[in-house]
């Protein structure tokens, strides 16, 4: 055989998983490589009688549970075709093009199952075999392993799955997840024996199976439901009042901006509308009980900036068909528009989609209120605050609240767009991956500054510094991106001036309204002009004409 | 590739599938960015200045790319903000003749309604510059030997420009009457196509454009 010969896959088996290793060698090499030097550092070193302080929580955290966090992500995204797939679309991620293959449901689905299952168990054994633990943790083998492998199935047939609105399958995947991780947490809280955890787990993984092997059915059945319809009224009411013929287009900016609200504008306030009933639903149960009807409240205020996190990944797309692909399609790009106005039509929308949302959440939250006998409970707390700062303090600080929600939502939904209107699929799927991965090691973190003092001290002294720096970096950034925006011409003079001043006019607002509320000692004031400059969108912002005009004009 | 074309007039752009085409045309819309040399159209940089240049040219893209979540109507009525130049009369009578239902979705159109839509937005505001990006590979025969020839003729009548690709020569030569030959990313040949015919002659005999092609290029447009 020559060198250059490869062999041919001889089933259907065999044909995808060459393809996982083909495609993905080079993170599998990688990864290979860690566990290799883990295993060095581990257990080559101590025999030689070196001492490795590994067995601290700050280093465990960086050298094993960072990285086995990172990796259990990219299996993820490897295993589901989420590096190919687009996350936020209505039609299923499992690959089209695999539909036509002369292979059966139950091969479709099962094989890439099996391996993603085997790669997430076999990558816990590795670790749990090659690495000495902590002295004082007591890890066990099996169910960890089996976890690992029933959140990868689930989250195959999750994201597999077709479904009604756009965006629905992050938040289904999120909280079924979510779901597991409860029930294996509390089973740890009660202390439960492994073989209560195997019981547990064990039967996800044929329910994972039946649910995939559904999932690539429907998908390669051609099935994607549409649920818009349903939520079309939320659309009609900002699109025309009923009975009057639609008006014609005055501008080109006002038909990019219909073009952005029919587009994207709609999916905010339908996912809010979905999930307000479930969540005030809850204050029929709260009673009386004060800190309970506040904790709901205060879910619900998070909701809408909450989901415009996960509706920003549709926002940002610059193309008008998404499911495609990330690039811009001949129709958008050949709009007689500036980059600048592309941009500016989705600044409009996001603004009038959060204002839906919040009205949704502002005629929601009274309604259940009175409904569910709760009012008098938020009217005690009302005047109880009232006493103690003031009617006008008091009027002032809930506009405030309100107002940094709305402005909260708006710049969850624009913020991204620097890195989706670049078109291009690594930048996109790498920037998930790593807030993903960030995401993933925030707990562990977290967690270890808790329980540390001295961490909590050093972070503490150290705010002004961190501050200091971030504005430096933003300062730094935003200035970058003005002299190649100068340098373009992609914006005019004018623009680029006005622009500026507007952000220090909304920085000296924000400045002066925390100077005016937290006008105590313990918040120099230099610390509140650092908070403004960072609260205030700048540098990703007045980046996203420029990535635009690399994805337009390739 | 050095290519001028001056205003008034049809011309077919010709090659094999992977000759370069597509990748002229998208220069021309700005779509893509020369590494070297320039690209002017109505003498104006594309890429600097995509409005002055896009608001006068008609483009038809080989793409079904057309937002399949509006109606026809809808789709009408939001392109028609972007070109001052806009005929409803005119829009109208194209819907009329391609035989588009206003309140049908783009989703729910073949694709060769979705063609003939696109041909009517590339139209209706009357271009100065139309662009075709092998509209026979979405048309269906009757709107392309019936409508498009009628179209493209009227418009040249007009005095103003068609660029077209295709890789059906026999089309071409129904319609163009200059023909650029691509091949491999470069220019082959272009001129005016009775120029070329004549200059061609194989016996005596005046040849086919395809004759040409395999004559100048070694492969046929089409693949057999």
């Amino acid at each position: 055989m020559s060198r250059n010969s490869v062999r041919s896959p001889t089933s259907p088996a065999a044909a995808i998983g060459w393809e996982f290793r083909q495609r993905h060698r080079w993170g599998l090499i990688a990864l290979t490589g860690y566990v290799i030097i883990l295993a060095t550092i581990k257990l080559v070193l101590p025999a030689r009688g070196q001492v490795v302080t590994l067995d601290d929580a700050a280093s465990f955290a960086f050298f094993v549970v960072v990285p086995l966090a990172s990796t259990c992500m990219y299996l993820l995204a490897v295993f589901t075709y989420g590096l190919t797939g687009d996350l936020a679309a209505r039609h299923s991620m499992y690959p089209a093009r695999m539909f036509t293959l002369p292979v059966s449901t139950t091969a479709l689905a099962g094989w890439p199952m099996l391996y993603g299952s085997l790669a997430m168990a076999a990558l816990w054994l590795v670790i749990r075999l090659l690495v000495v633990w902590p002295s004082g943790f007591d890890i066990p083998w099996l169910w960890p392993a089996l976890l690992a492998a029933a959140m990868l199935s689930w989250t195959q047939a999750l994201t597999w799955m077709p479904y009604g609105l756009p965006g629905l399958r992050v938040i289904v995947t999120v909280l079924w997840l979510a779901v597991i991780d409860t029930i294996v947490l509390l089973a740890l809280h009660f202390k439960a024996r492994e073989t209560v955890m195997l019981a547990i787990l064990a039967p996800q993984m044929p329910l994972a199976y039946f649910a995939a092997r559904l999932a690539v059915a429907r998908a390669r059945q051609g099935v994607v439901p549409d649920w818009r319809g349903a939520f079309a009224w939320l659309g009609r009411i900002a699109d025309r009042p009923a009975g009057r013929r639609p008006r014609r287009l005055a501008s080109p900016a006002r038909a990019q901006a219909w073009f952005e609200w029919r587009q994207h504008g709609r999916s905010l306030p339908a996912l809010v509308g979905m999930l307000l009933p479930f969540e005030l639903a809850l204050l029929f149960a709260a009673g009386n009980a004060p800190a309970l009807v506040f904790t709901l409240l205060l879910g619900v205020l998070l909701t809408p900036p909450f989901m415009a996190a996960f509706v920003a990944a549709t926002v940002r797309t610059s193309s008008a068909n998404p499911t495609d692909s990330y690039g811009m399609t001949p129709f958008v790009a050949t709009r007689p528009l500036t980059g600048s106005a592309l941009i500016a039509a989705k600044l409009t929308m996001a603004m009038w989609s959060t204002l839906a949302a919040w009205l949704l959440v502002l005629m929601a939250i009274p309604v259940a209120l009175v409904l569910s006998d709760t009012w008098p409970v938020v009217m005690d707390r009302a005047r109880g605050a009232i006493d103690f700062m003031g009617a006008p303090r008091t009027m002032v600080l809930l506009l405030l609240i309100l107002l940094g929600c709305m402005a909260s939502t708006w710049k969850q939904l624009v913020q991204t767009l620097y890195i989706g209107l670049t078109g291009r699929d690594w930048i996109v799927k790498a920037s998930v991956f790593l807030t993903l991965a960030f995401l993933s090691v925030l707990g562990p973190v977290a967690d270890w500054i808790y329980s540390n003092n001295r961490v909590q001290d050093a972070l503490w002294d150290a705010i002004p510094g961190m501050l200091a720096v971030l504005v430096g970096v933003k300062m730094g950034a935003a200035g970058w991106v003005a002299v190649r925006l100068y340098h373009s011409r992609l914006l005019g003079d004018r623009t680029l001036v006005g622009g500026a001043a507007l952000w220090c006019v909304a920085v000296l607002a924000l400045y002066g309204v925390l100077a005016w509320f937290l006008s105590t000692p313990f918040f120099p004031r230099y610390l509140l002009v650092l908070v403004a400059i960072l609260a205030i969108p700048l540098a990703r912002l007045s980046a996203a004409p420029l990535v635009l005009a690399w994805n337009r004009h390739r | 590739m050095s290519l001028s074309l001056p205003r008034g007039g049809v011309y077919g752009l010709v090659g094999p599938n992977g000759a370069g085409k597509t990748t002229l045309i998208r220069h021309i819309l700005g779509l893509l960015r020369a590494e070297s040399g320039s690209v002017r159209i109505f003498g104006l940089d594309p890429v600097a200045d995509p409005v002055a240049v896009l608001s006068r040219i008609g483009y038809l893209s080989e793409e079904n790319d057309l937002p399949g979540w509006m109606r026809v109507d809808e789709l009408i009525r939001y392109s028609r903000a972007f070109y001052p130049r806009w005929d409803d009369s005119y829009a109208e009578e194209l819907r009329q003749a391609f035989a588009l239902e206003p309140a049908h979705r783009i989703k729910d159109l073949s694709r060769g309604q979705k063609a003939r839509l696109g041909l009517l937005l590339a139209l209706a505001h009357r271009p100065e510059l139309l662009v075709l990006d092998e509209p026979s590979s979405g048309l269906d025969p009757i709107v392309r030997r019936d409508i498009l020839g009628a179209v493209i003729r009227t418009i040249a009548h007009e005095g103003r420009t068609v660029l077209f690709s295709s890789h059906l020569l026999d089309e071409v030569e129904e319609v163009a009457d200059h023909v650029t030959l691509i091949s491999q990313g470069g220019i082959v040949l272009s001129g005016p196509l009775d120029d070329i015919r004549q200059s061609h002659r194989i016996e005596g005999r005046v040849p086919t454009l395809n004759e040409i092609f395999v004559t100048r290029v070694g492969t046929a447009a089409t693949p057999a």
